[in-house]
This record gives structure tokens, C-alpha cells and sequence, in this order.
């Protein structure tokens, strides 16, 4: 699509990148000099309060695909598509009470891969590590690529230079700020994401009348309304459990369970999940309306922004695109500022250089924030189609860890070898299913066959882990000071 | 085929919408709440 067919004109596009991708760097600068340092820069000095911690579990969770792809969900799935796509918000809401224990057993924690580490052992934390990686990498570069695609879209911006802004905007403030500034510009994003949906839907709204929708959609395309859609029902759930995955093991959640100030993790994931719970049905909506308002939709992806350009103009149209804007930097920023932790601590202070100080850790992570967004960009550069479904695949790897972190948080009878099975069995068969049933189970029998391998191995035999274990930070003090 | 009427549809379309306004005043009440008491951070 180039820039004669794009909603705005890429002058346009070019103005609203240049002046929110200012505002973030100059935001990220000015939060970033509380980063005095290591757990300043990591997890903003674990002090963030409910307000900016809701939100940016909220805004990291609204994807650029949760305002794009739900327009598409809905008008392939109908009114299951939609749901099916706000199930992942139950991620958040079960997240809820894990980052209150998160918080409790590790009260010096880093990382997700500290956890792992410490609960189960090396095999297991390897393994981890693998699905974690993947995953992350997947999801950075299907953002990246988004971004790229639908600046391309909407603004007619070339595919490379889009990509290319995004990613380096991104990178400069995460660098300059760590986590205070990825939280920080978290909080406005949110705050024009929720406002950006919210106009858009009430003038859809104000424009036709609901019962008018729902009369054309039983008089031109019935399957969508249809109560009992098989695929739309397994997609739900196979959404459901993908979301658990994705929230459950990722050190982008765990950072903000271990940033969040005492006794916030459990009401800030909580209200996150009803922040994100009605964005996908409201996105979902405004593409179900095209029909009533007489706007013909061609490509489904483009859903949102030809209604909301039609009914308020090229003013409609710059709304959607601040609103994907802002969606695609809180994610891309705390994919970048929580997987170069991970990799920092887990990769470089664990399996390289163990005697690190804390100052260099902090030097190294900054370093893995323009590393991982260089190979981001190399990755992204040839515009390969196939590698978005990279991000499908790892489904079943993060369905796989489901139980392994549930379990290793609340019952101290799974052993090691049930949860590293359970992981390696539930990946495997997971992408098998994949591969011969079809998308929409890959997850579901990704975290299915963890779940029966985890409690086979643990029922066969029981383990007892002491909890204080967990307190790695608390237990060096107090063997150094004995 | 059964299908979803169109009360639970408008039920669903207002519902978001309603959860959607409600959440941004949320979030700008508690950013007031925590940075009169001082604990944004």
C-alpha cells in the first residue's frame, strides 16, 4: 500500500511521530535521572505506586495487534472474536495475586529467571530461558514489524523508516531511563490509548443505531452473532491460555511485580485487567459497525482507521494513529528495558561474570538495550511475512510454563523433574499440535500436557522446598555476615 | 442458529465503552490520589 491509498498523508505522519517520539525521549530523559542505580534503572527503585502501576501493565499489554487485530477477530469471528480476544486480560487479573506473592518471596528479586533458578534448579532455568527468549524476541520483532506496517498503512511512511523511528525512539528513552522512564511514558500512553478508543467508539456510537448493526449483521452475516461458533469457542480458550503464558512466565510482568512498591502488585494487575478487558470489544465493535455506516472494508486490518477516518474525519484518522503509536512503545520499550534485564542477570551475571558489580551490571544492561534493538532492526529490515508466526508458535512454549510457575509459587511439593518435563513435554507435543490440528490448540495442549506431567511428577514424588530459599539477596547477607 | 440478541450486543457495545471511560478517570484519580500523598514513585 503506498502513500496514495494510506488514510493520512505521510506528512502528517511524519509531524505526529516527531512530536510524541520528542516528548518520550525528553520524558525518559527527565524520569531517568532518578536512575541513580542498578535497581533504579531495572525496577525503578521498586517504589511505583498503584496509579503508574496499573497502567503500565495495562499499556503494555495493548499491543499495536490490540487495536488492529481486533477489528479482524470480530469480523471473522463475530461476537466470539471479540470475547475471545479479551480473554487475555484474564493474564492480568490471575497475575494479580502472583505479583503479591512475586513481591513477599523475593523482596530483592530481578528477575523471572532468578525464580526459576532458585526454585528448580539449573536444567530447568535453562529451559526457561529458551521459551523466554524466544518468545520475547518474537514478540519485539512482530512490534517492530508492526510498526513498520502500519505507519506504511496508515501514514503511507516506507515500511523501513517507520520500523526504523519506532525502534530508535523507543530504544533512546529506555536507555536513558530504565525502568522509570518505560513506566512513566507507560502512564500517558495508556491514559491516550483508553481516551483514543473511548472518541472513537462514542462517535461510532452517536453515528448508528446499535439494534441498526445488530439488524444488518442477522440480515448479511449471521455465523457472527452465532452463540455456538466451534472455532471461535477453541480460540477463546486457546487465547485464554496463550495470555497465561505469555503474562505468567515473562520477565516484562515480573519486573513490575518486583517494581511495584509493597502490597501494590495485587490491585495494580487487577484494575489493569479491567482497563484492557474492554478495548478489544470496543475496537471489535467499531469494525462490526462498517457495515451499517456503508464503509466497504477491503482489508480487515485497516478496520479501525477507515471507520474512525470516516466518521470524523482526517481528525479520526490521527487519533488511530497516536493511539498505535502509543500502543506499540509501551510494549516495544518494556520488551526492550525487561529482556535486556534478563539477559543481563540471567545470561551475563549468572553464566559469565558472576563477580560483577552492580555498576557494571548496570552499564552491560544498557548495553543489551541497543544490542537487542540492532538485532531487532537487522531482523525486521527484510520484512520477512513468516517471522510473525514465530510469535504464534512459542504459543505452546509459554502455555508450557504455565503450571511450572503457578505451582512453583503456591506448593512446595513439586519437585525439579516434574516441572522440567512438563515444560520440554508440553513445548513439544504443543507444537505438534500446532502444526496437526490447527493454531487454535497449539496452547491449550502446550499447558494441557504440563499440567498432567506436573502433577503425574509431583504426585510420584513429592518435593519440599524451603520458600526461604527464594530470598537469594537476604540469605548472601546473612551468610556473609556469619 | 441461535444468535446473540441484540440486548446482549448493545449490552456488550455500551458495556465496553462505559468500562473504557470509567478506566481513564481511574487512572487520573489515582495518579491525584498518589501525588498528593506523595507516592507516585
Amino acid at each position: 500500500m503506498g502513500a496514495e491509498e494510506s488514510v493520512l498523508t505521510p506528512s502528517t505522519g511524519w509531524i505526529v511521530l516527531t512530536i510524541f517520539g520528542c516528548a518520550w525521549i525528553g520524558l525518559g530523559y527527565y524520569w531517568g535521572r532518578k536512575a541513580k542505580n542498578l535497581e533504579g534503572f531495572m525496577l525503578a527503585g521498586r517504589d511505583v505506586g498503584l496509579a503508574l502501576g496499573a497502567a503500565t501493565a495495562m499499556a503494555t499489554w495493548v499491543t499495536s495487534n490490540t487495536i488492529m487485530l481486533a477489528p479482524l477477530f470480530a469480523l471473522q469471528m463475530g461476537v466470539w472474536g471479540v470475547l475471545a480476544y479479551s480473554t487475555a486480560s484474564f493474564g492480568l487479573f490471575f497475575f494479580a495475586p502472583m505479583a503479591r506473592r512475586i513481591r513477599r518471596l523475593m523482596p530483592k528479586g530481578l528477575t523471572s529467571g532468578d525464580f526459576i533458578r532458585l526454585r528448580y534448579g539449573r536444567a530447568a532455568w535453562g529451559v526457561f530461558l529458551a521459551i523466554s527468549l524466544v518468545y520475547s524476541m518474537a514478540w519485539l520483532v512482530s512490534m517492530a514489524m508492526a510498526g513498520g506496517i502500519v505507519l506504511m498503512a496508515l501514514a503511507g511512511i516506507p515500511y523501513v523508516y517507520g520500523m526504523s523511528v519506532i525502534l530508535l525512539v523507543c530504544v533512546i528513552y529506555t536507555l536513558f531511563g530504565g525502568l522509570y522512564a518505560v513506566i512513566g511514558t507507560d502512564f500517558i500512553q495508556s491514559a491516550i490509548i483508553l481516551l483514543g478508543v473511548l472518541v472513537v467508539g462514542v462517535m461510532v456510537v452517536l453515528q448508528v443505531d446499535i439494534a441498526t448493526v445488530h439488524e444488518d449483521i442477522v440480515t448479511f452475516q449471521p455465523a457472527l452473532l452465532d452463540v455456538l461458533m466451534p472455532v471461535a469457542l477453541l480460540a477463546l480458550f486457546n487465547n485464554m491460555f496463550f495470555g497465561f503464558g505469555e503474562v505468567f512466565h515473562n520477565n516484562v510482568w515480573w519486573s513490575r511485580a518486583f517494581a511495584m512498591r509493597e502490597g501494590i502488585g495485587l490491585k495494580a494487575f487487577s484494575l489493569a485487567g479491567f482497563l484492557w478487558l474492554p478495548i478489544p470489544v470496543a475496537a471489535g465493535f467499531i469494525a462490526l459497525a462498517a457495515g451499517s455506516l456503508g464503509i466497504n472494508i477491503v482489508d480487515p486490518d485497516m478496520a479501525g482507521p477507515l471507520v474512525a477516518g470516516e466518521i470524523l474525519g482526517s481528525a479520526g484518522a490521527v487519533i488511530v494513529f497516536i493511539v498505535v503509536f502509543c500502543s506499540l512503545g509501551s510494549s516495544i520499550d518494556s520488551l526492550l528495558a525487561s529482556t535486556s534485564d534478563l539477559l543481563a542477570e540471567d545470561v551475563f551475571k549468572r553464566l559469565i561474570n558472576p563477580t560483577i558489580s552492580d555498576a557494571q551490571l548496570r552499564r552491560v544492561a544498557s548495553l543489551l538495550i541497543v544490542g537487542l534493538g540492532v538485532v531487532t532492526w537487522l531482523i525486521c529490515l527484510p520484512r520477512l511475512g513468516r517471522l510473525n508466526e514465530v510469535l504464534f508458535i512459542s504459543g505452546p512454549l509459554v502455555g508450557s510454563a504455565i503450571w511450572v510457575v503457578v505451582f512453583g509459587l503456591f506448593y512446595r511439593r513439586v519437585n525439579r523433574h516434574a516441572a522440567l518435563a512438563a515444560m520440554i513435554g508440553g513445548s513439544t507435543l504443543g507444537i505438534l499440535a500446532y502444526y496437526t490440528i490447527g493454531w487454535f490448540t497449539a496452547s491449550l495442549v502446550g499447558a494441557g500436557v504440563s499440567l498432567v506431567i506436573i502433577v503425574a511428577g509431583t504426585l510420584l514424588k513429592p518435593g519440599e522446598f524451603d520458600w526461604e530459599t527464594l530470598d537469594e539477596h537476604s540469605s548472601n547477607q546473612a551468610s556473609e555476615s556469619a | 442458529m441461535i444468535l446473540f440478541s441484540s440486548e446482549v450486543f448493545s449490552i456488550l457495545i455500551y458495556g465496553s465503552l462505559i468500562l473504557t471511560g470509567l478506566g481513564f478517570l481511574t487512572l487520573l484519580l489515582l495518579l491525584w490520589r498518589d501525588a498528593r500523598s506523595r507516592s507516585i514513585w
